[in-house]
């Protein structure tokens, strides 16, 4: 082959990357070198390759998201049913006992409540989740239901008030799953905002209070009416996820109220 | 299994390694610290900023370099605020401030910020200004009482109010519009689109790529565009949807007891999931009735107007659920 | 075919044996809390990956979250047969692989096409810097080149390994990786 043919096979063929990435051997990778020698224009093209991969080998290889995602995060996280890929029995709470032999065997060191007898047998991830989610409803009827509209009051009481609603009852031996564990998530996610709002009340004017304020209520109501659906029944999959809609909403009315209160 | 050792160039050049800058753009930053730059801009030395002074009502008229590309922040409480795009590489700030307010612009010509400082944060009359921008740039707004209207941007639009209400006629690649009782308003098709109110009424008048929007008791218009992926939010207000979606897009309505109002284009196919725990369905678009849900309670609806359509999910607490096709 | 983590099996005695073995100990039993110091370490590495791949803010914040959230689900599964970061980058490779599969939105991103001018910012006469930022010209590339050009010069995965990853040809991939190569060089002015 002439020059001109060879130097169109190595520039049309990505003959110069394969090169610099080192996938040549053997008498490839010699043809190319022996092109080099001769091209001012492949040797050029070549360095500019390898000045392009220096420079992105230094590019930063972390890099901290603009906002802080944990808190949207956490949410998400304990909004999901009781749902995790593990081969170890789920925890059904209220029903105390020591660890399995089985998790003994796999040292867990923590001593897990065994699963009810009945869905022990099936093992399965559905029936696993039933069982979960119907002792969880129960839990879930005995929590006090939360009212943010007093999250403006002064003083310690709105406090106090965020305090009560923000975690169920936990369960004897582990945190609540299910359904439970959809409101214990958020609540907490929201008595955080309340708490930070409330110590921002004076950024804000009073008509903007009085209308989140109101959001807040319809919100409550919303959520309270599919907290008392979800107890009758627990395995209903559109509530959880109506209930996480509506939960996200509340987030995001405290998130948003918090934020105009930044404002100059 | 590489080869051996990868080469170096026979006259590799000494390879400049500059540390790439950070991905982070100014403009894209979380809104909570927008504003409190905004506010750190505004305090900061006259060397960077610098104020017009108004006496009585005060015309302005600032002009400052802007990139293409560049990104604009503008605070202004009370008033109203336009936002043109044009184009020209520069933004114009015209309009008057009252009584006591004053102006400052301030950045480079990647980033500019204005604010309008009032002496009182309850001026009734407030400033109201027309900005003048690249219709690429980046816009950025805040405001609690201002009225917002923008046309002919195509870049990215962040507006943020209380109580005023929010118009945005074009379509910007991204449109992110929230408001407490202020009504938005979209007539055009972003492509990314995100608007969350309270109680402000929302609606589209167009389409977009993504979509969601998200009120708590405003009621929710979605008309005559294409969607790619929508999803639409609302606790007691009402969700209205006539348009069409792409067929392997996906549209999911979430409402608590707002009714739920869906005209699909006759010519889309779909695949509809509607579930209601304690509302109706009423469906227009097939002959396919509602059956009793799991463990007969509330009300299900399954079926496809065509194989391997867009999916079409509906969720309603307690809200009536209206299926039909659009002519 | 993605790149799955090896299925789940009865759990190493001594698998939890890493610089943040408490937390993530705790975290496999479910509390959300101890994840969030498994989040906190790795939070930076997983952005940067998806901040690539995605070439845009938002989707690499949605991104991110779907990451930890699969990471969560999986941690049970995590055997510490590889380090947690290793095992949390291939995961994140997945999740945004499908995302990018299965999503039918057009880009929202100014059309990305092999028109230099398209990937460059206009820069007036008075720009202190014309050269355009390094993360913006990737993010400038073409769906499918970027996704094969980040794979490979930023996260280190080799040719078959990518084309395994995305589905496609050895012989498209090394093209697609060549051509991102060519528009980045013509970007940054090299």
């Amino acid at each position: 082959m002439t020059h001109f043919e060879t130097h169109a096979a190595i520039r049309d063929g990505g003959r110069l990357h394969d090169y610099v990435d080192g996938l040549l051997a053997g008498s490839e990778r010699a043809a190319v070198e022996a092109h080099l020698a001769s091209c001012a224009a492949c040797r050029d093209e070549t360095s500019r390759i390898l000045a392009l991969r220096a420079r992105l080998a230094a590019a930063p290889r972390d890099i901290q998201p603009p906002r802080d995602l944990w808190p949207e995060l956490r949410a998400r996280l304990a909004a999901r049913p009781a749902h995790r890929e593990t081969d170890l029995p789920r925890v059904a709470p209220g029903v105390e006992s020591g660890p399995t032999a089985g998790e003994r065997a796999v040292g867990m060191g923590r001593p897990l409540p065994a699963l009810l007898s009945a869905t022990r047998a099936a093992a399965r991830r559905a029936t696993r989740r039933h069982a979960l989610l119907a002792a969880a409803a129960v839990l879930l009827v005995a929590t006090s239901s939360v009212v943010t509209a007093t999250l403006f009051r002064r003083g310690s009481q709105a406090r106090v008030v965020a305090q009560q609603s923000a975690v169920p009852a936990a369960p004897r031996g582990g945190e609540p799953t299910g359904p439970a564990a959809v409101s214990a998530g958020y609540e907490r996610a929201a008595a955080d905002l309340a708490a930070t709002l409330e110590a921002r009340r004076d950024a804000l004017a009073p008509e903007t209070v009085a209308k989140v304020e109101a959001s807040l209520r319809v919100i409550d109501s919303a959520i309270a009416e599919a907290r008392t659906a979800l107890a009758r029944d627990p395995g209903n999959q559109t509530l959880v996820e109506l209930l996480s809609v509506t939960y996200r909403q509340k987030l995001d009315v405290l998130h948003r109220a918090a934020e105009l209160s930044t404002g100059i | 299994m590489r080869a051996a050792t990868a080469p170096t160039a026979p006259t590799a050049p000494t390879a400049r390694v500059a540390p790439a800058p950070p991905a982070r753009r100014p403009w894209a930053a979380h809104p909570a610290r927008v504003a409190r730059l905004a506010a750190a801009a505004l305090l900061a030395s006259a060397a960077l900023l610098a104020p017009v002074r108004a006496r009585g009502q005060t015309q302005v008229d600032e002009r400052r370099p802007l990139l293409a590309t560049g990104s604009v922040k503008l605070y202004n409480l009370f008033g109203s605020i336009r936002v043109i795009g044009w184009e020209r590489d520069s933004v114009a700030v015209t309009g008057t401030l009252s009584l006591g307010e004053r102006l400052f612009v301030g950045g480079t010509p990647q980033g500019l910020k204005i604010g309008v400082e009032s002496p009182e944060e309850r001026t009734v009359r407030g400033a109201h200004l027309v900005l003048r921008v690249p219709a690429r740039a980046r816009v950025w707004v805040k405001t609690s009482g201002a009225e917002i209207v923008v046309s002919g941007v195509t870049g990215g639009l962040d507006l943020y109010s209380v109580g005023a209400s929010i118009r945005v006629t074009g379509s910007p690649r991204e449109l992110n519009a929230e408001a407490m009782d202020g009504a938005v308003e979209v007539n055009g098709s972003p492509a990314w689109l995100r608007v969350k109110t309270a109680t402000g009424a929302i609606a589209l008048r167009g389409g977009g790529e993504d979509v969601r929007l998200s009120s708590v008791s405003g009621p929710i218009t979605v008309q005559g565009g294409t969607l790619g992926r929508g999803a639409f939010e609302n606790v007691t207000g009402d969700i209205q949807f006539a348009g069409a979606v792409e067929r392997s897009g996906a549209l999911t309505f979430d409402a608590h007891s707002g009714g739920v109002d869906v005209a699909l284009a006759r010519s889309v196919a779909a695949d509809f999931d509607v579930v209601t725990i304690a509302g109706e369905i009423e469906n227009y678009v097939s002959p396919t009735r509602p059956v009793a849900g799991r463990d007969a309670r509330g009300r299900e609806l399954h079926f496809a107007t065509s194989p391997d359509g867009a999916r079409v999910t509906v969720r309603s607490f307690k809200g009536r659920v209206v299926l039909r096709a659009a002519p | 075919m993605p790149f799955d983590p090896p299925p789940p099996g009865p759990r190493a005695p001594c698998a939890m044996e890493t610089s943040d073995g408490g937390a993530v100990r705790r975290a496999v039993a479910g509390e959300p809390d101890a994840f969030e110091a498994v989040y906190r370490a790795h939070v930076g590495r997983v952005f940067a990956l998806c901040l690539r791949m995605a070439g845009d803010r938002r989707d690499a914040e949605e991104l991110t979250q779907d990451v930890f959230v699969r990471a969560w689900e999986r941690l049970p599964s995590f055997r510490g047969d590889s380090t947690l970061g290793t095992w949390l980058h291939r995961l994140a490779v997945n999740v945004v692989l499908e995302r990018t599969r299965s999503d039918v939105r057009r880009t929202r991103r100014v059309e990305a096409t092999d028109d230099v001018a398209a990937l460059a910012s206009p820069a007036p006469r008075d720009s202190p810097d014309e050269r355009m930022d390094l993360e913006q010209a990737i993010a400038s590339l073409p769906e499918g080149a970027r996704t094969v050009f980040v794979l490979h010069e930023i996260e280190g995965y080799r040719h078959d390994e990518i084309a395994r990853l995305t589905g496609s040809a050895v012989g498209t991939m090394r093209a697609q990786l060549h051509r991102a190569r060519q528009l980045l060089m013509e970007a940054l002015g090299r």
